[in-house]
């Protein structure tokens, strides 16, 4: 790997990381990392789960200490990473996916928790100019609200920009920038997976506020998984493979094969396994549901058919996977599957359904449950009515993990200490070991890495192939243009237009849902 | 939920460490009174048995994520009720014990209406039922001990070996039916997966509102059985539920903690036990009679703060753990 920052005659790096090290008892999570920030630069920082990428992130934020060796400088000066003074810290911001905002208070608050007030005579805060203030900053990073507004109330992208504006705040509180001089942008802020939980509209919203901290000199350490968004933001990129750095470059040096290339360690001939031909027979039909966003959808898929929602928050694309599962109740119309009615989760799954729910954590699986337990949850009849036999029970989790290929292949493991992907492809293993006629997923591969990813469309492509049918909501088109025989796209709770073959492209799915 | 941790490790069996400490520690302080088994046949039948029954009922509840604060209430109930109907109306005590267990379940459905049906806070809903049911227990014995027939007594004191006790036999066979229910049939792990994540398991089929219902009832009918033992004790009486309360709930928190590290049976009775046993040994060690009267309460309080302290210790404990765990894969991977 070359380093760019020490070339005569450029700038000094905002950050600059030498030769950092990180080994945990027994293992080496980073080794001989070096990355340099440049002034407004925005420099992505990819790899698959488990690549050391998070370690480093965590390195930054300061919990945890680097091995001896490591050599860090912060515009030119060296630094004591592990103990950053609050000056030095104010100028390498870690922005986590949890954007630790409290939503019960109003912007103007959340952004003065660990800064303060503006304050006049005896201490009283003076509101006004705190209300101009913050009105102020927001407007710059377009948002447009009223500073009094409770955070719980905002869009999911203005509360990553709220979270952003609080992290750059206090740039301009420092020794170099001038009070009232505006905003010292001449810091880096690391954001982790920002995008991971906005939909694809907001995501444009966000990437313009960052854009503009990186226009004012500021440096970005961008994460994502989303490679597709790393093209659109970032114009370099650092990319992590076991615990070392694999790549290095500019990004237009690179294309989005080249670049999964680099992630996985191998060529990716075909990250999405083709669709299989359809089967005739009905196996889930829908009709005039609605719910609290769906106003009226009808949906026919057949036994073999990959089917994807596509539609912006709010479209009904993230409520129709739990309508059609029953977990919501339905405010009109039905859902039958195989000609059964369904109308709760567990008539669901008796009449032959499956749900893989976007919330893994919260509704997908049972975080503190082995995995064994966890997968044979849906069903567990096999074992005895009254005793259930732990052999029998063992030997199918063993199968069902030999089949989705979990690491670590260990049935006993608590399902929380898997990675995000593998916790995926436990549940779908869970659903897939219950023969479903109907599987529904939503944001199936969010957070997800780029390997993993690729095992859940072959695990899907297998179950359409053995006769489920497939419904898939999706906010990532590319993902949906690629995996689905076709697409529905929602718009306003209805279905704006339905794609198939030729038509069914990413940026036709994005052109529709946007229009 | 299993992170390598030795069977044998203090974390895992403290209460038999703490136990055995304490053994050696009577031993020597007040070795006659301690090396008898007079005082060891006491505790159990005296100081354990009840209390046990009622905590390992509490499990149940617990386990799916739902206080049972009536639990005092309902014994208060059934205790001055099991005796009141032979007393007032002469009857027989197996009526009397069957109608009394009936109406132990009916506050238990009550609890669930509460708790599912209205969806209000279990913490609250039973709080504010077991008042309500201590208040009926309050009317119907007109604020007096109901006394119960001799017969009757027979019940909770007739001796089935070594001279224990029948209840501490009804102690080991409700222990054993919970255990056997909570850890080895669909039910339990469908109740488990009801306490451990809600939604994930109503959104894998268990129809978990149904298993809060039936952890209630359990709850309060085992409370129900424990208020006719405590009658059978010494008479009907509606302030003898109270005192079960908080031993109840440090028994079973302590138990989380203890052999597999979530609320089980045989943590909870072991809880009891040894507990009980500490406080039978302190109470024989201490002449003041002033500390001996606080010993009980102190005891438990304590226990229930260490219980609800440990466990938190032990969850960031399992995290760190699960952490290590990940990065020793991580290297796997690499190598």
């Amino acid at each position: 790997m070359v380093p760019v920052g020490d070339q005569p005659g450029r700038e000094t790096a905002l950050i600059d990381i030498r030769s950092l090290s990180k080994s945990f008892p027994g293992q080496v999570a980073l080794s001989d990392v070096s990355m340099q920030i440049m002034p407004g630069q925005i420099h992505a920082l990819v790899g698959q789960n488990g690549s050391g990428k998070s370690t480093l992130i965590k390195i930054l934020a300061g919990y945890h200490q680097p091995d001896p060796g490591a050599e860090v400088l912060m515009r030119g000066q060296r630094v004591d990473i592990e103990n950053l003074s609050p000056a030095e810290r104010s100028h390498l911001h870690v922005m986590h996916q949890d954007l630790g905002l409290v939503p019960t208070l109003s912007i103007m608050e959340n952004l003065a928790l660990g800064r303060g007030y503006e304050t006049g005579f005896g201490g009283r805060i003076n509101w006004r100019r705190e209300r101009i203030r913050v009105t102020q900053l927001l407007a710059e990073f377009g948002v447009e609200a009223d500073p009094r507004a409770l955070v719980g109330s905002l869009r999911a992208a203005e509360q990553s920009i709220v979270a952003l504006v609080r992290a750059l705040q206090d740039w301009e509180r420092d020794d170099v920038g001038e009070r009232g001089q505006g905003l010292d942008l001449r810091s880096v802020l690391v954001l982790d997976e920002p995008t991971a939980s906005l939909p694809r509209l907001e995501v444009d919203r966000l990437f313009a506020a960052v854009r503009r901290v990186a226009q004012r000199g500021g440096g970005v350490v961008f994460v994502s998984h989303r490679l597709d968004e790393v093209f659109e933001l970032a114009d370099y990129v650092t990319v992590l493979r076991d615990g070392k750095v694999v790549g290095s470059q500019p990004l237009r040096e690179l294309d989005q094969a080249r670049l999964i290339e680099l992630i996985v360690g191998r060529p990716v001939d075909d990250l999405y396994a083709s669709p299989p031909e359809p089967k005739a027979e009905v196996a889930l039909e829908a009709t005039d549901v609605a719910g609290a966003s769906v106003v009226d959808v009808d949906l026919t898929v057949r036994r073999g058919e990959v089917v994807g929602v596509a539609g912006l928050v709010g479209s009904g694309r993230d409520e129709l996977a739990s309508l059609l599962f029953g977990a919501k109740r339905l405010v009109h119309g039905e859902v039958r599957v195989n000609g059964e009615r369904v109308q709760s989760p567990r008539g669901a799954i008796n009449a032959g359904m499956g749900l893989v729910p976007a919330d893994r954590k919260g509704d997908g699986c049972i975080p503190a449950h082995t995995v064994r337990e966890n997968v044979v949850l849906p069903r567990l009849g096999p074992f005895g009515r009254w005793w259930l036999r732990r052999g029998i029970e063992r030997r199918e989790a063993d199968e069902w993990i030999a089949k989705v290929e979990l690491r670590p292949a260990d049935p006993e493991r608590a399902i929380s200490t898997l990675s995000g992907g593998n916790q995926q492809k436990a549940v779908l293993a869970r659903w897939m070991r219950t023969d479903p006629s109907v599987l529904v997923l939503d944001e199936p591969t969010q957070g997800v890495d780029v390997g993993a990813k690729a095992s859940i469309y072959e695990l899907l492509a297998s179950a359409a192939a053995g006769g489920t049918a497939v419904v898939m909501c999706s906010s990532d088109a590319e993902e949906l243009a690629h995996v689905c025989d076709r697409v529905l796209v929602l718009r306003s709770g209805r279905v704006a237009t339905e794609l198939s073959g030729a038509s069914l492209t990413a940026d036709r799915i994005v052109q529709e849902i946007l229009s | 939920m299993k992170i390598a941790r030795s069977k044998f490790s203090p974390g895992n069996i403290s209460i038999i460490y703490l136990y055995l400490i304490g053994f050696v520690v009577f031993w020597i302080w007040i070795p006659e009174l301690w090396i008898s088994w007079t005082t060891h046949k006491s505790v159990l039948n005296i100081d354990m048995s009840t209390k046990a029954i009622v905590a390992v009922g509490l499990v149940v509840p617990l386990l799916t994520n739902t206080f049972d604060l009536s639990i005092a209430g309902v014994i208060s109930l059934s205790s001055v009720m099991v005796a009141w109907l032979q007393t007032e109306y002469g009857w027989n005590m197996w009526p009397a014990m069957l109608v009394t267990l009936l109406v132990s379940l009916v506050c238990g459905a009550v609890n669930a209406l509460l708790v599912v049906g209205i969806r209000i806070n279990s913490f609250i809903a039973t709080l504010a039922s077991g008042a309500v049911i201590v208040s009926l227990a309050e009317y119907t014995s007109g604020g007096v001990q109901v006394q119960v027939p001799n017969s009757f007594k027979e019940i909770s004191k007739s001796q089935m070996f070594w001279g224990i006790q029948a209840k501490v036999g009804y102690l080991v066979v409700i222990a054993f039916i919970l255990w056997y229910v909570l850890e080895h049939t669909p039910i339990g792990r469908y109740m488990h997966a009801t306490g451990d994540g809600p939604e994930a398991a109503r959104l894998a089929g268990v129809q978990t509102k149904r298993y809060v219902v039936l952890s209630l009832m359990i709850c309060s009918l085992i409370a129900g059985f424990a208020g006719i033992v405590s009658a059978a004790q010494t008479a009907g009486n509606a302030t003898s539920g109270a005192p079960y309360l908080l031993p109840a709930f440090a028994a079973a928190f302590l138990g989380s903690t203890q052999f597999l590290g979530r609320f089980n049976i045989w943590g909870t009775v072991a809880s009891v036990f040894v507990l009980a046993s500490l406080v039978a040994g302190l109470q024989r060690a201490i002449e003041n009679p002033g500390i001996r009267r606080i010993l009980d309460d102190l005891f438990f309080g304590v226990a229930l703060i260490v219980a609800v302290g440990l466990s938190k210790l032990l969850e960031r404990y399992r995290e760190r753990n699960a952490f290590k765990l990940r990065a020793l894969e991580i290297n796997q991977l690499n190598s």
